[in-house]
């Protein structure tokens, strides 16, 4: 018999309600993977182990075929709010928080039978490239312990990847969740602009966060997508309806599809391997019956710097919150002006407080003009042309990261170095559409190479049935797992 | 774009964050390379001046206005470095002693 942890959620779900194997018995073997190899991935902050078992012990008690992720395990980025688990963002200025609500991405998991098993660890306030900014410890990849799983949501990548969960939610505002899936081999999504309440997701930037699922495959991923996705009233931003066609195509392969590669990808600093796994999907999209075209996306340069004045212009607003007063750290001081300025300084990391810096400097008078609302215009021009784009086309295939995972240190010293690892990503981002990484190949020197799909607004449905495709071909997991020895199992 | 010891302090205060001594110079470096990467912005042909792309293309919809629950102030409290009497307590607001 296969181990219990290692079945999709659609075959636990058919086991469950066969009653061949209950809650308890598969939350305590991912319990058990968590205990041998959390040691060397260091990929949570917190583990609720009590907790998971005690809920796995009620939902004994209920009929499975009620709840679509009956008995599975869940781990939630930590800065998704959840009212019995702490909710750190990673940060000292939040440290022993505990909110007195669930966002509703985490209420849905539960509702549909989901069990948590912990929080996992991010670059504080989700900002950066590599888990390396947290201010509790640094996430190892587990396909190779000296690089980092990518970022901001290296923990959760990197606690699928190493089997400690099945499941887990990221945040995604400029590839947060499909960058670290791509170093650490599984799949990650975001869906379209409001396709997932941001409700208890702590803002970074409100005008590009998306929740979304990290998985092992894409089939999970549009399991956890229909569950998560749809209409809220505590998020004005979300689209109306449920937005739960996630599966009406996920087996219709990609004939037909009109793909589109951007032009003039081989200047944009990528490596020789990605390179190959690229042409690699080049051939088997056009083996397949897709019909594939070359297109001219908006300069990535431009991009990134439109993504990194209204992000962190809206950061700097955001955490404007975090000023010693109703929750998190407090400096002490002799008056409020002192408390606020002694709190941040002392309860911000680094990377935090350049952004907030950066920010404030694009807001501030005799630069707006010049950055805020030059990048606002920019953004305006860069969503025109992805929707003339997807006018034309249905899918943009690319590779999620110009190479794949780098060294833990490697880009610490230079910000825009590391900035630079998300180019592929912040595009879909800034437009507001979906897209997903799924895992693609291996390196010469063993680590994973993510492909990237992207759709128009609302195409979810199609994006996952093109990544279906994709993963098919690919058989990635068949061939790749990361060896166990690296974790001291 | 020159980033300069005095913007760092504006910044400061504007921010309401205190720079430690020891990382503000490496701080004054990044913030002119990371001025530096944004510059590519301006070479950039925009029309329009329109300040606030709306995500998503709906306006913004707004619920009903209808009374509904709302989190009990002691739990709110519960999360505050410091309280009194069911509000939250914080040093004072010009220099001086506390009465």
């Amino acid at each position: 018999m296969q181990p219990l942890t290692s079945y999709s959620i659609s075959r636990l779900q058919e086991m469950f309600a066969r009653g061949t194997v209950g809650p308890v018995e598969v939350v305590r073997a991912y319990l058990d993977e968590i205990d041998s190899k959390e040691g060397a991935v260091r990929a949570f902050i917190e583990t609720s182990p009590d907790q998971a078992i005690e809920r796995a012990k009620r939902l004994e008690r209920l009929d499975p075929k009620e709840y679509p992720l009956y008995g599975v395990p869940v781990a939630i980025k930590d800065n998704i709010c959840t009212s019995h688990l702490h909710t750190t963002c990673a940060s000292k200025i939040l440290a022993g928080y505990t909110p007195p609500y669930d966002a509703t991405a985490v209420s849905r998991l539960l509702d549909a039978g989901a069990v948590l098993m912990g929080k996992t660890n991010l670059d504080e306030f989700a900002m950066g490239s590599s888990t390396e900014n947290s201010a509790f410890k640094i996430t190892r990849n587990p396909w190779n312990t000296d690089c980092t799983p990518g970022g901001s949501s290296g923990g959760s990548a990197a606690a699928v990847a190493a089997g400690m969960v099945p499941v887990a939610l990221g945040s995604d505002t400029g590839g947060s969740i499909r960058q670290p899936a791509a170093f650490c081999g599984v799949v990650g999504m975001k869906g379209s602009y409001g396709r997932v309440s941001r409700y208890g997701l702590v803002a970074f930037a409100s005008s590009f966060d998306q929740i979304g699922p990290v998985t092992r495959d894409v089939m999970d991923c549009a399991i956890v997508m229909k569950v998560i996705s749809g209409h809220d009233a505590m998020d004005s931003t979300t689209l109306p309806g449920n937005g739960n066609d996630m599966l009406g195509s996920i087996d219709k392969g990609i004939a037909g599809l009109k793909v589109a590669i951007p032009a003039g990808m081989s200047g944009w600093g990528m490596d020789e391997d990605v390179r190959h796994s690229m042409d690699d999907t080049v051939k088997f999209l056009e083996t397949s019956g897709a019909r594939v075209s070359q297109v001219e996306l908006p300069d990535m340069d431009v991009s990134m710097a439109c993504y990194y004045v209204l992000a962190n212009a809206e950061a700097s607003s955001n955490l404007a919150r975090f000023d010693g007063v109703k929750y998190g750290y407090r400096a002490e001081a002799a008056t409020l002006s002192g408390m606020y300025r002694a709190s941040r300084g002392e309860g911000f990391g680094e990377e935090v407080k350049r952004r907030i810096l950066l920010g404030t400097y694009v807001l501030s008078s005799g630069y707006y003009d010049a950055y805020y609302l030059k990048a606002q215009n920019v953004r305006k021009m860069i969503r025109a042309r992805f929707q003339d784009v997807f006018d034309e086309i249905d899918i943009i295939a690319m590779p999620t990261t110009p190479t794949p995972a780098f060294g833990i240190g490697e880009k610490v010293d230079d910000p825009v170095a590391m900035y630079m690892s998300d180019i592929f990503t912040t595009g879909a981002n800034i437009a507001g559409i979906p897209a997903i990484s799924i895992p693609a190949g291996l390196s010469r020197e063993g680590l994973p190479i993510g492909m990237q799909l992207i759709a128009g607004a609302g195409r979810e449905a199609l994006l996952l049935g093109a990544a279906g495709a994709l993963e098919k071909n690919c058989r990635f997991r068949e061939r790749c797992l990361p060896d166990p020895r690296r974790w001291g199992v | 774009m020159k980033f300069s010891d005095e913007d760092m302090e504006h910044l400061e205060k504007l921010a309401n964050i205190d720079i430690d001594p020891d990382s503000r110079e490496r701080l004054v470096l990044d913030m002119s390379r990371i001025i530096g990467f944004v510059e590519k912005l301006q070479d950039t042909l925009t029309t329009g001046g329109q300040e606030r792309v709306e995500q998503g293309g709906m306006g913004t919809r707004l619920r009903e206005d209808i009374p509904s629950a709302c989190l009990e102030r002691d739990v709110v409290l519960e999360q505050a470095p410091d309280s009194h009497r069911g509000h939250f307590r914080i040093p004072p607001v010009i220099d001086g002693e506390m009465t």
